[in-house]
């Protein structure tokens, strides 16, 4: 894997990370350094000492040089300029690389071969602050570290709080020196750098070798440590590389994904269908499926009683210039807003989220229910509910009756025979005699007069029609009203899942991004053989 | 109990220790809250941090409570206890050799591991021991963390040695410095290559403060002219304090015993001269621990005006946290109750089933003219009055009503007949579930808000990470609506059964039934704006005309204006109570900020 793809995935995941809301500027500033580095050359890699004030490092750099480039003194803590060591032959090349680091007196230096730049880096523990902000400074940068300490101090806080615990992770070569060997026993010695491993081991740190010496006397194991090892470009990418992944499993970690398992969602698909399906009814309560019903069934009405009374009517009404209102089943829908409002509708949209954003790490809460304002939610879902009613094929087929076109002439027969009745009845008592009275034999009843028995069958035949139609109309208008309802449920269980997804996806996405992202970094490791990057990582 | 004799450099004894106990209840009442505090963000108040951390309030608080306990206290008390010398310096500097030497014999560990002391070696005779342990000096420090070495030397002196104030043993920083606070002399013991080190200069500065007198032993002091470069930079050092330094002893490097773990005599000979004098001259120990004690009171002041504005830091940041609570609780409460009773609260389709009920012919006879009421007197023969989507919850409530309406009308059979008991409806839940819903909607609303700003700032932040239920509203809120909700529907009704007896509408409420008129009243709670007329359309309009129409007729208009505001703001204060309990959640975590202020205030009088 090449150090680009390093790169492309760091920023993937800062990204991400940005997203979430979590603080990326150290990532940043690591893949700043990452891009920068790369521009220096990578054929010449830098070594720092670091440690306390009054371990020797500068002693320690005049015996890796044969000379005094560095001066040491009693005094504490030292003030000197920086001064790099450089390997005759790379002055040109490195001048601009030690700009970079922020500047140091060069010194050349025979060599044994390395091609390493080695710079002495102020004290890290004494009472001058710019000494440790300088450390500070320099450390993303430099390739390579020398932890320099001596058996007063290796167990010191600063050192191993600050420096080995944050440090030591991200980089590719390093070497701790307990200098000072001359002090002590041999055996003494021996323990010193035995417990300091225990105190690395403790902390979960990298193996690293740990150099007894003496800087007055005798280097030659630092001599060796520095000429052995892999090539310098593998070494400046590998550290890269380990600075990329450090950081980025430090997000990993803030953002509780990191695993070989990507996360699952923030809500369990099931948890988020109850809910919708909680919102789905509390919506449909508001659009109302009495009222709709009864919308319904007085357009169906309107529809059956399309006989003449009604007839008669309508063209009344047309005559005097009255309009009537009508049902309007659509126009009802439209004004669901009236009806009711979208607090129960939101309530189970706003636990779910709460719900997520428990599972989640504190840092990311706020991302996640920054989004879970009702009045917000409720936009969506009124804006949602409004499309979902006002649909095209919502309230478009009305149900078809199959008795009223039979019914239909049968009204007329009614009224018509109503009608007949009481014109007889009336010529008869104005004109009297002239006019024929039939008679009808009845079973009980015996004979009684056409006139009264048209008026009252049309009567009766009139009443019961209009019973049957309205029965039909009001069965067929409930027909109607269920199957919009359906329809309309079917939408709104879009809108209510649609906005539940909204809240909850880029919070899903930029987790999921940052896993994939920081799997594909610490793949990029694994490539490598990087066995002791799978080291467990403490809790900070 | 010694009062501080006359002569003395205080004046006013009996004074100073009284005000010296109040500073140490102070002290301690001031710890206990920080402690609070930090438990209440899922930390450990005892636990230590790195050394290289620095200090911030909470050792301020620990130090001023050593302080005032484990010196100032016994101190003011007793001058003639045994005075404390404690031993401090970094790690690997030779603490305890040092230590063996002035004990003349191997009391505690000396080695090249580090850390080689994790516990406070104690040494001197029994009594003395006994005395600093029982009621003085040492009587603050748990048992398991010092070591105790009877050694029959150096009489009204007791010397301690500590753990390395810089040490990854992140405890040894939190033990040196609670016997720096109790030490009447401190030893400052450093070596030529650490004496810049800042953790030390940390310790120091703390030494400084409380005006401790000191002696500095740098150890492995290098040859010669390099010997003249450590002591210049030393001095140099030291000059840019105001620490009290007695003497800077320079100890030779390898200037050890032949045990090894201790050193020749003659290196440290200036200060086991002054020790030795010290503890054959009893007054030369008075004198000294009443100059400790004075320059301890003078140095008291800034640590507790110190810990004074860590406490007005604190309120600050209280107040402003609770301002956002406050803020957030009362405008969602005034937008809550703005929707409560904007007419549009209740879903249309819990006011057509109360429509049903309201708009049936035998109930509209009560306030209609002419035909419709004789329509309704018509109907009623042939049916009877149709049953109230009612209450199931307030049934006990409605049956005392019932009866106090029964009776002040003598005609109870009759009305239990007329106006059956009333099955749970639609109604009753769905207006419940209506305002229940407002109320958690506008109370998860007001938590969320609250969060979101306290997220925003670290000491909020850190309350919210370690109770993340803050974030939305209790579960017991939407349980509290529904209480509420059945109390003040219970009082509605006794209300309606007050304003009945005795009136000429008793008869008719007891016809419609308690219960009924009581819903209809809750009903116009709800949809009552005032200025209705038949002209508006929908169920909602049309119930509220008629509910209005109904009520004018049972109770006159005026009476149900009042009625209705009255109800209108039982509901609003039921709910102002709900949100209050809610807010206070917020409140709770911020724990005391009164007692702070007042702390400040008593810290700051004190020390003054």
């Amino acid at each position: 894997m090449t150090l680009e793809t390093v790169q492309e995935a760091l920023r993937c995941a800062i990204e991400a990370a940005e997203k979430l809301g979590l603080d990326v500027a150290e990532a940043q500033g690591v893949a700043r350094t990452i891009e920068e580095r790369q521009g220096y050359p990578s054929d010449l890699y830098v070594l720092g000492l670091v440690g306390g004030t009054g371990v020797g490092k500068s002693t320690l750099l005049n015996s890796i040089a044969g000379a005094d480039v560095s001066a040491a003194g009693a005094r504490r803590p030292t003030t000197r300029s920086p001064v790099a060591l450089l390997p005759s032959g790379y002055q040109d090349q490195a001048t601009a690389l030690l700009d970079w680091l922020g500047g140091a007196e060069v010194r050349t230096w025979a060599g044994e071969g390395a091609a390493v730049a080695i710079v002495d880096l102020p004290d890290l523990d004494s009472i001058e602050p710019a000494h440790a902000a300088r450390v500070d400074a320099v450390l993303p940068k430099i390739d390579a570290v020398l932890w320099v300490t001596d058996p007063e101090k290796y167990d010191d806080a600063i050192l191993h709080d600050h420096y080995l615990r944050r440090w030591m992770p991200r980089l590719a070569r390093q070497a701790v020196v307990v200098n000072k060997a001359d002090r002590l026993a041999p055996e003494d010695m021996m323990r010193v750098c035995d417990d300091l491993r225990r105190r690395l081991r403790e902390e979960a740190l990298p193996e690293v070798p740990v150099l007894s010496l003496s800087a007055v006397a005798d280097i030659e194991p630092l001599r060796r440590w520095l000429t052995e090892g892999a090539s310098v470009k593998a070494l400046v990418f590998k550290r890269l590389r380990r600075s990329a992944v450090d950081v980025a499993l430090e997000l990993a970690i803030t953002a509780d994904v990191r695993g070989k398992v990507a996360p699952e969602p923030l809500v369990r698909t099931a948890a988020q269908a109850d809910a919708a399906a909680v919102a789905r009814d509390a919506i449909l309560d508001i659009i109302g499926p009495l009222g709709l019903r009864a919308q319904s069934a007085a357009v169906m009405r309107t529809e059956a009683g399309g006989g003449p009374v009604h007839r008669a009517r309508v063209l009344l009404e047309g005559g005097l210039g009255v309009t009537a209102k009508r049902a309007d089943p659509e126009g009802y829908l439209l004004r669901w807003r009236e009806r009711g409002s979208l607090d129960r509708v939101v309530a189970p949209i706003r636990h779910i989220l709460l719900e997520a954003a428990d599972a989640l790490p504190a840092r990311l809460r706020p991302s996640v229910l920054a989004t879970a304002d009702p009045a917000v939610i409720g936009e969506q879902l009124a804006h949602g509910i409004d499309g979902a009613v006002s649909g095209p094929a919502v309230a478009g087929d009305r149900p078809p009756s199959g008795p009223w076109p039979a019914i239909r002439p049968l009204q007329f027969l009614a009224v018509g025979s109503l009608l007949v009745g009481i014109v007889w009845l009336v010529a008869l008592l104005a004109i009297g005699g002239s006019v024929s009275t039939g008679t009808i034999n009845f079973p009980v009843l015996g004979p009684m007069p056409t006139p009264v028995v048209l008026i009252v069958g049309g009567l009766l035949g009139w009443f019961l029609l209009n019973r049957l139609l309205r029965r039909q109309a009001d069965q067929l208008g409930r027909q109607w009203a269920d199957s919009i309802l359906e329809d309309v449920s079917r939408r709104v269980s879009a809108v209510v899942t649609d906005v539940l997804a909204a809240q909850l996806a880029s919070v899903d996405e930029a987790q999921h991004a940052l896993w994939a992202a920081v799997r594909d970094i610490e793949q990029s490791s694994a490539d490598a053989r990087d066995a002791d990057l799978a080291r467990p990582r403490p809790e900070h | 109990m010694n009062a501080v004799p006359d002569g003395s450099t205080l004046s006013e004894p009996v004074d100073v220790v009284s005000q010296v106990e109040r500073l140490a209840e102070s002290a301690e009442q001031r710890w206990q809250l920080l402690a609070e505090a930090q438990r209440e963000i899922g930390l450990d108040p005892e636990a230590p941090v790195s050394p290289a951390a620095g200090r911030g309030p909470r050792e301020r608080a620990l130090e001023l409570r050593d302080h005032t306990r484990s010196f100032l206290l016994p101190r003011v008390r007793d001058l003639d206890a045994p005075l404390l010398i404690a031993i401090v310096g970094p790690t690997g500097s030779g603490k305890s050799t040092l230590m063996n030497t002035l004990a003349g014999a191997a009391v505690s560990t000396s080695g090249v591991l580090r850390p080689t002391t994790r516990v406070d070696v104690a040494v001197g005779n029994a009594a003395d021991l006994e005395r600093a342990i029982d009621a003085g000096a040492l009587a603050g420090l748990s048992a398991d963390l010092l070591e105790r070495r009877v050694a029959d030397i150096l009489p009204g002196l007791v010397i301690v040695d500590t753990p390395d104030v810089d040490s990854v043993e992140h405890a040894g920083r939190a033990l040196a410095n609670q016997l720096l606070e109790a030490a009447d002399v401190g030893l400052f013991v450093t070596t030529a290559t650490r004496y810049a080190d800042r953790v030390p200069w940390d310790v120091l500065e703390r030494a400084e403060q409380r005006r401790l007198d000191l002696m500095v032993i740098v150890n492995r002091m290098p040859a010669r002219e390099d010997a003249k470069v450590v002591l210049k930079g030393i001095e140099t050092l030291l000059a840019g304090t105001e620490l009290r330094v007695r003497e800077i002893i320079g100890v030779p490097d390898g200037a050890l015993a032949e045990d090894g773990a201790s050193l020749v005599p003659s290196a440290v000979a200036p200060l086991k001269r002054w020790l030795a004098t010290l503890s054959a001259d009893a007054a030369e120990r008075r004198t000294l621990a009443s100059d400790a004690l004075a320059g301890a009171l003078r140095g008291v002041g800034p640590l507790a005006h110190a810990v004074a504005d860590d406490l007005d830091g604190e309120v600050r940041a209280g107040k402003t946290l609770l301002e956002f609570a406050q803020d957030a609780y009362a405008d969602e409460n005034a937008v809550m109750v703005e929707r409560l009773f904007s007419g549009s609260l209740l879903r249309e389709e819990v006011l057509r089933n109360w429509h049903s009920f309201v708009g049936a012919d035998q109930i509209t006879r009560l306030f209609s003219k002419g035909v419709g009421q004789a329509r309704g007197t018509g109907t009623e023969l042939l049916r009877r009055i149709p049953r109230a989507p009612a209450f199931a919850v307030l049934q006990d409530a409605m049956d005392d009503s019932t009866t106090l309406v029964g009776r002040a009308r003598g005609k109870l059979p009759s009305l239990r007949r007329r106006s059956p008991r009333a099955p749970a409806a639609a109604v009753q839940r769905g207006a419940t579930d209506d305002i229940t819903a407002l109320v958690t909607n506008h109370g998860a609303e007001a938590a969320r808000r609250t969060s979101q700003h306290w997220s925003t700032d670290p000491a909020g932040a850190l309350l919210l990470a370690a109770h993340p239920e803050l974030w939305s509203c209790t579960f017991g809120l939407e349980a509290g609506a529904r209480g509420a909700i059945d109390v003040w529907m219970a009082s509605i009704a006794q209300d309606v059964a007050a304003r009945g007896a005795g009136r000429r509408g008793a008869a008719r409420i007891a016809a419609l039934g308690v219960n009924a008129v009581a819903v209809t009243v809750m009903v116009m709670t709800f949809s009552f704006t005032g200025g209705l007329s038949g002209a508006e359309v929908g169920i909602a309009a049309a119930t509220a005309l008629l509910n209005q129409k109904l009520l004018n007729a049972l109770f006159g208009e005026a009476a149900v204006h009042e009625m209705i505001a009255r109800a209108r703001r039982r509901l609003s204060d039921a709910l102002e109570a709900l949100f209050d309990a809610e807010q206070r959640r917020f409140e709770e975590r911020l724990g005391d900020i009164a007692t702070r202020e007042r702390l400040a205030d008593e810290l700051r009088s004190l020390a003054a």
